[in-house]
């Protein structure tokens, strides 16, 4: 299931998206007092031995003026409706899609851990991203 | 937790679908299903407890992959969804008693057999199917008598898939790693006793055709404690063909490069290695014939490259000294009822993108439809793509929907004639309660049950 190869993004979103910061407040589990707090899994004992590539959850993440920038989301269903959407630097693709009621499945909750939900990223945008580094 | 009276005189003129099989595919399908309005969805599992792989599967450490279980359990407290555990579909109910219950019958009930490596020696103590081996982690009540011997050195493993490298990771990860995890208590305690120190994992073919991914191999290369053992020579060739490969093939081979080349901590206590080109042929039992004591392996030349490459033999063979044998070469689903076609060839139920072949109102998802291979995703997508199938031909009059048909309501009273009780979502959840006190007494995520009797007499209490 190819969730992002609808999601059009700014370029600041697509370089902060390996920057996957939990946002409880605008997470459904949460909302729904369903939260089993796997998302506090980023900073478990064994994250060694996590794959998460980019999960940084630096002290010194981004400036005030970044994080209030807007970023223009347009998600495009299986129907072909577009529906746009404003979110933020930093802000998690699957979190956003869900808060706007789209449809996307993911299995182990934003953990990183079943590729359920994935990005398909353009050619042209993905020169634009850092190289992976293995972690 | 919505009062669930009088469920079997509601929604008396909507669609009820029967599902066999209470694991991932069960409930990613009932998940789509209960989309349709008015559509009830029944599914009857073996087990008294829902989830299968993701339960019996999926390793301990990897606890995030479990929480789809949130999802699934959205789905079983669905007003329009009954779970039915405690439910032999093929002995104490019929396929065909079923269909005739419901509109539409889906089998999602899996693989629970194995193939077998059909070498002499296969049957001896210390040789075990990697089925068997993590359902004993894992708390698969049939597999709670394993007792494995972990008091020798080297372990070999045969099969390089991701079950593989889990069996792999777990004999050698530190038992910190594992301890507060839903590990069972008796595995935990044995490996903490384990001498095991160092595994190899076995395939016919080379690094190009390894069949595990990038994250599990990631994770034996991160290992506290370990080091890689590979040898070189399986690498020929292999650094020139980089450039070519499509982008995840070429990441984990890198990754696999990096391993070999960089080797790790020489005072590591423990090692793990793959080897390539190498058939198992046979199991070698010590002087007194009575256990595996080591292991017999061809020597394979590749014939052809990439995904499609065959292994062919060379005639040379090698022996390893090892006193523990799993065999992690695929499970394999198993005919459940003789109404319903099977290939025994390729061990699934015959079908057209989910439809039974010549069997109108029959349905199948996941391994059972297409085979033991893909993970919980892969699983998830085939599911959803049997729901659309079924709910097109709802749609499109294939299915009789004018009758009214029974559901739940004939099937728990016929099973009743039969002295079998079904356990329901809500016992389930006392189950589940239970677990996870009997686990938090002993610091970990939950103690799983390991006896179904056990599990019965929470549910009904």
């Amino acid at each position: 299931m190819a969730a992002s190869a609808a999601v059009r993004s700014a370029v600041s979103l697509t370089q902060r998206f390996v920057r996957v910061s939990p946002d409880c407040s605008i997470c459904p589990l949460y909302r729904l007092n369903a939260c089993t707090g796997a998302i506090d899994g980023f900073t478990a004992p064994n994250r060694r031995l996590r794959t998460s590539i980019g999960v940084c959850q630096s002290a010194d993440s981004s400036s005030p003026e970044e994080d209030e920038r807007v970023v223009n989301v347009v998600f495009i269903d299986r129907s072909g409706q577009r529906i746009p959407v404003e979110a933020r630097v930093g802000d998690n693709a699957l979190h956003l899609a869900h808060k706007h009621g789209i449809e996307l499945e993911g299995a182990c909750e934003a953990s990183l851990a079943c590729s359920t939900c994935h990005v398909y990223v353009s050619s042209k945008h993905y020169e634009k991203l850092p190289e992976p580094e293995e972690r | 937790m919505p009062l669930r009276c009088v469920r079997g005189l509601s929604s008396s003129s909507g669609p009820r679908v029967c599902i066999v099989g209470g694991g991932p595919a069960g409930f990613y399908t009932a998940q789509q299903l209960l989309k349709v309005g008015n559509t009830a969805v029944d599914i009857y599992e073996r087990l008294p407890v829902p989830f299968g792989l993701v339960r019996f599967g999926v390793a301990p450490d990897h606890p995030e992959v479990k929480n789809v279980i949130n999802t699934f359990t959205q789905t079983g407290q669905h007003e329009r969804c009954s779970f039915h555990g405690n439910v032999n579909v093929g002995k104490d109910v019929t396929i065909d008693e079923l269909r005739q219950a419901y509109h539409a019958v889906v089998l999602s009930y899996g693989a629970e057999g194995n193939r077998s490596m059909g070498i002499p020696g296969e049957g001896l103590p210390g040789v075990f199917s990697a089925k068997d081996f993590v359902g004993w982690y894992n708390g698969l009540p049939s597999n709670k008598e394993l007792h494995p011997d972990l008091s020798f050195e080297t372990a070999v493993i045969l099969g390089q898939g991701n079950v593989a490298l889990d069996v792999a990771r777990i004999l050698l990860a530190p038992v910190e790693m594992l301890k507060e995890t839903d590990i069972t208590q008796n595995a935990l305690e044995a490996l903490a006793g384990s001498k095991v120190r160092r595994v190899l994992i076995v395939g016919r073919r080379g690094p190009l055709q390894i069949a595990c991914t990038i994250k599990e191999l990631r994770e034996m290369v991160n290992l506290p404690n370990t080091r890689a053992d590979m040898l070189p020579a399986d690498f020929e060739g292999i650094a020139e063909a980089l450039k070519d490969l499509p982008r995840p093939r070429k990441r984990l081979t890198e990754l696999m490069m990096k391993a070999v080349k960089e080797g790790g901590d020489d005072k590591a206590e423990k090692c793990w290695g793959f080897r390539f080109f190498r058939s198992p042929v046979e199991v070698l039992a010590g002087a007194d014939g009575k256990r595996a004591t080591g292991i017999r392996l061809a020597l394979n030349k590749l014939e052809g490259s990439g995904e499609s490459a065959r292994a062919e033999v060379t005639g040379q063979l090698e022996d390893v000294d090892c006193g523990l044998i799993i065999s992690s070469i695929g499970y394999k689903s198993i005919p459940i009822d003789p109404a319903v076609p099977f290939d025994p060839r390729r061990a699934i139920v015959p079908n057209e993108m989910g439809r039974v072949q010549d069997t109108a109102g029959l349905y199948c998802s996941g391994w059972v439809k297409r085979g033991p291979t893909g993970v919980i995703a892969t699983t998830m997508n085939d599911s959803f793509d049997t729901a659309r199938v079924l709910i097109q031909d709802m749609e499109a009059g294939k299915l009789d929907l004018s009758v009214n048909k029974p559901g739940a309501q004939a099937i728990t009273a016929l099973l009743q004639t039969r002295g079998v009780r079904a356990v329901l979502f809500s016992q389930w959840e006392k189950i589940n309660a239970a677990e996870e006190k009997r686990g938090k007494s002993l610091g970990k995520a939950r103690e799983k049950l390991l006896d179904v009797d056990e599990m019965l007499k929470i549910a009904w209490s």
